[in-house]
């Protein structure tokens, strides 16, 4: 099953209206766009239904009359049509068409046609493109160009959208187009600044394709990589206001990644600020409301050659606890056409959900949880064989999850983090979560990482609030092998006391470990899943109500009975949780194991009273 | 023991979501389309109008004008150059008609491209010509505001509406929900593609609606 973008929709309920359905139908089908279908079909409904303008009935004969006597000459004499003055002049801007697709490619008026639906894989798909550009050179009024190139622009990001869906490489070829068009468009857009609907045009549909290019970093290959930044620079630019002289991003400040920080921001000068202990640049390329110094901030930022992270956007982290942020990561157990079911549970997908891979049944996905205006959705679903890519390398990637404390400077820009003794590469899409607390020298923190050929990247940051000694640590993955007296836990060397029951292979386990010199050793371990138990879902989550074993999780309620394992400090609201568990015969969802990670309520810190409040200019939000 | 039923708080049940009816294929299905009875019985038709069988070129005729008067109108507004856009077309129509291969296409997507592209160059021509647009006074004279029919739009408040629509917004209402011509075949007109002509209908949509209810939203 593959989900579709609100065009399909839409396109799909008035082809069914079409049918005889009523609207009450689609909208009862597709419940999560029905405050946008229900217009817009009702609409379309009435324009079906408009009475069509009759013709009169003597010209409709007068014509009949010339008609017939023309089929009489053509029928006595029949011989090749000649065209008239007017048909050639219709005629000839096809003609031209025709004639330079068939210079530049050698291709048929069919090829052109069939070239139509192909996606930036095909070999025809620049045919496609090249008829899209010969067809604006016959457009010459600049807004209806514009109109055009917007339009064609949200094509590429379908485009890139469904290679992306089809677990495809998105080629460069698709990412230069998208540039191309962002960029005429908007240079069409600064030039008539009183069209202020094609701007507003221009803008939405920007800020739609910047955030699914975010999204899609992680899936870019290293040579589609430049065409990808200047996409996004180009997208991102076509968002700024176009009355004043901002220069703009330069695809330069992406070259090395695109991450997500959160954390305090705080104002270090005119345009460095630092968030959650890390600097960024923040200036009028920035786009988004306004944030008060000291108060929580989520921001997408580029990272340069020389490490320096530059802010394209931000926003405000609502303060208190609220819904959404989690992550759910388990088999799917079915597909509909409203969304995923896990471990018992749907989770909704909608037309602004970004997926990787197709979704099916059976698949281990990860699904990243977001609000819309109808609550809970699925904001990314990632399979979790393509959250690594592999690569060409020859070890498989282990992915595990490590707690301990950050040793040494991360403040300035780095590639490698030490944390708990490991080294870990911080990659261009490390995400970095410093809200409980800055990232510094002795924060404790808990990394989501992939190891492969020696390498540990660091996939996600999360500085925790802890008491925990600095030289305990933790983790949990997969039990490789034992050897010569030491475990491997997804490819990591952990050293067990002598005598300790060594667990089956492919076991997930928790351990938890004390560091001695380089040694990382084990203090106790708990088996999490079984090698062939695939029924257990994880849950990464902030706690937002206890009632007994009771807790209810920032988008449902979870029971953690006393038969669950149990480790960290003891539970509290505002705290986050690591937690597995499986759906049992009643429909209740019951851990098997969880973990705390917060001694106390992590909540977003109250701004400082100040009588003027700081504020970081970023004023260029759209319309 | 407390039982809990772990649920999303906003979200549909299990339950809904299994009652949901499987999908059905979408009505527009291009491969039935190509190979539904109508289009095959106009194929015939279309042959023997090949062969200047003149009961069959009347059946075309018969068919086409008023669809093509009805597009030219909306388009233009005016009665009298509709009239003559339709004739010119069905001339064309049968001047060309040897021309015309069926490739599973309605026989009315190669017939709407003619109109479409004479459409196109009388709006050139009158450009050149410094001619000013007859359908600004139909248009004035129409706009004036009525209450709109519970299951349809008068058609002199969506020929308004239609009038501040970008060309191809307009051609896309015309085409698909006047006409009832599908993607495909929109498409084929319009020289665009399947997925183009969905996100312009959507876009065509939304400014119809904010153009006749923007006094009432």
């Amino acid at each position: 099953m593959e989900f579709r973008s609100f065009n399909s929709v839409l396109d799909e309920c008035i082809a069914a209206l079409q049918q005889g359905d009523t609207v009450d139908d689609c909208l009862a089908k597709y419940p999560s766009h029905a405050d946008r279908l229900e217009p817009l079909l009702i609409l379309a409904d009435k324009v079906r239904n408009t009475p069509p303008a009759l013709p009169r009935p003597w010209p409709q004969a007068a014509a009949w009359q010339r008609v017939r006597q023309r089929a009489t000459d053509l029928r006595s004499s029949p011989q090749p049509v000649q065209l008239s003055f007017d048909y050639g002049a219709w005629l000839r801007p096809v003609a031209i068409t025709l004639a330079v697709l068939l210079a530049l490619f050698g291709a048929t008026g069919g090829t052109v046609l069939a070239a139509q639906n192909s996606l930036p894989d095909s070999p025809l798909y620049r045919v496609k493109l090249a008829t899209e550009d010969v067809r604006l050179w016959f457009v010459f009024d600049d807004v209806h160009k514009a109109e055009i190139l917007i339009d064609q622009s949200n094509e590429r990001m379908d485009e890139i959208l469904q290679m992306n869906r089809q677990d495809k490489p998105v080629p460069s070829n698709v990412l230069s187009a998208l540039r191309s068009r962002n960029q005429r468009a908007a240079d069409i857009v600064a030039e008539h600044p009183d069209e202020a609907a094609l701007k507003t045009s221009l803008v939405q549909q920007a800020e739609a394709q910047e955030a699914n290019l975010v999204l899609l970093f992680p899936q870019v290959s290293e040579s589609a990589r430049p065409p990808y930044n200047e996409a996004l620079a180009a997208t991102h630019n076509a968002r700024l206001p176009s009355d004043q002289a901002v220069a703009g991003i330069h695809p330069e400040e992406l070259s090395e990644g695109v991450q997500h920080i959160s954390g305090i921001a705080e104002k270090v000068n005119e345009s460095i600020w630092s968030v959650g202990g890390l600097e960024v640049r923040v200036d009028q390329t920035t786009i988004g409301q306004p944030i008060q110094n000291g108060a929580a901030a989520s921001f997408v930022v580029g990272k340069n050659s020389r490490g320096q992270l530059r802010a394209l956007t931000v926003s405000a982290t609502p303060a208190g606890l609220t819904l959404g942020g989690s992550v759910v990561s388990g088999q799917v157990e079915q597909v509909t056409d409203q969304g995923i079911v896990i471990a018992g549970q749907l989770i909704p997908i909608n037309s602004q959900t970004f997926l990787t891979g197709r979704v099916k049944k059976g698949q281990r996905v990860e699904v990243k949880l977001g609000t819309s205006e109808t609550g809970v959705v699925a904001s990314t679903v990632r399979s979790v064989a393509t959250a690594a890519p592999a690569d060409d390398a020859q070890e498989p990637p282990s992915q595990f999850t490590f707690e301990g404390v950050i040793e040494g400077d991360v403040k300035k820009p780095t590639d490698e983090w030490k944390i708990g003794g490991l080294s870990f590469t911080i990659t261009p899409d490390t995400a970095i979560d410093a809200s409980a607390g800055q990232a510094k020298s002795g924060a404790r923190v808990l990394v989501e990482a992939t190891r492969q050929n020696e390498q540990l990247s660091a996939h996600k940051i999360t500085v925790l609030a802890s008491d925990a000694p600095p030289d305990s640590a933790a983790l949990i993955g997969v039990f490789n092998r034992s050897r010569g007296g030491v475990w491997y836990v997804a490819g990591l060397q952990i050293v067990p006391p002598e005598r300790t029951a060594e667990p089956l292979e492919g076991t997930l386990l928790f351990v938890d470990l004390a560091r001695r010199g380089s040694d990382l050793e084990v203090k106790s371990y708990t088996r999490i899943q079984a090698p062939d138990d695939t029924s257990l879902v994880r849950l990464d989550v902030t706690i937002t109500k206890l009632d007994g074993a009771i807790w209810t999780v920032d988008f449902g309620t979870v029971r953690v009975s006393s038969t669950a394992d149990f480790s960290g400090p003891e539970e509290t609201v505002g705290a986050r949780a690591i937690v597995w568990g499986r759906r049992n015969q009643n429909g209740v969802l019951e851990a098997t194991f969880a973990r705390v990670l917060d001694k106390n309520a992590v909540v977003p810190t109250p701004a400082p009273a100040s009588p003027v409040p700081t504020t970081i200019p970023a004023g260029n939000a759209g319309p | 023991m407390r039982a809990a039923v772990w649920t999303l708080p906003l979200a549909k049940s299990l339950d809904k979501a299994r009652e949901a009816p499987a999908r059905e294929e979408p009505a527009g299905d291009i491969a039935a389309r190509a190979g539904s009875p109508d289009v095959l019985a106009e194929w015939d038709l279309v042959k023997r109008a090949q062969q200047f069988d003149a009961t069959a070129i009347e059946a075309l005729y018969q068919a086409y004008y008023p669809k093509v008067y009805n597009y030219s109108f909306l388009q233009m507004g005016d009665v009298q150059a509709a009239e003559d856009l339709a004739s010119d077309v069905m001339l064309k129509m049968i001047e060309s008609i040897n021309k015309y291969t069926f490739r599973g296409l309605p026989f009315g997507a190669w017939v709407f491209r003619i109109a479409r592209n004479r459409l196109i160059d009388l709006h050139r021509r009158r450009r050149r010509r410094g001619e000013v647009d007859l359908s600004e006074t139909l248009s004035s004279a129409l706009a004036s505001p009525q209450a709109l029919a519970e299951r349809a739009l008068e058609r002199g408040q969506l020929q308004v509406a239609l009038k501040h629509l970008t060309d191809e917004q307009r051609q896309v209402i015309v085409l698909k929900f006047i006409e009832g011509f599908d993607n495909r075949s929109v498409g084929k007109i319009m020289a665009r593609s399947e997925g183009a002509v969905k996100s312009l209908q959507h876009r065509a949509l939304g400014s119809l609606r904010r153009l006749l209810y923007s006094d009432r939203v």
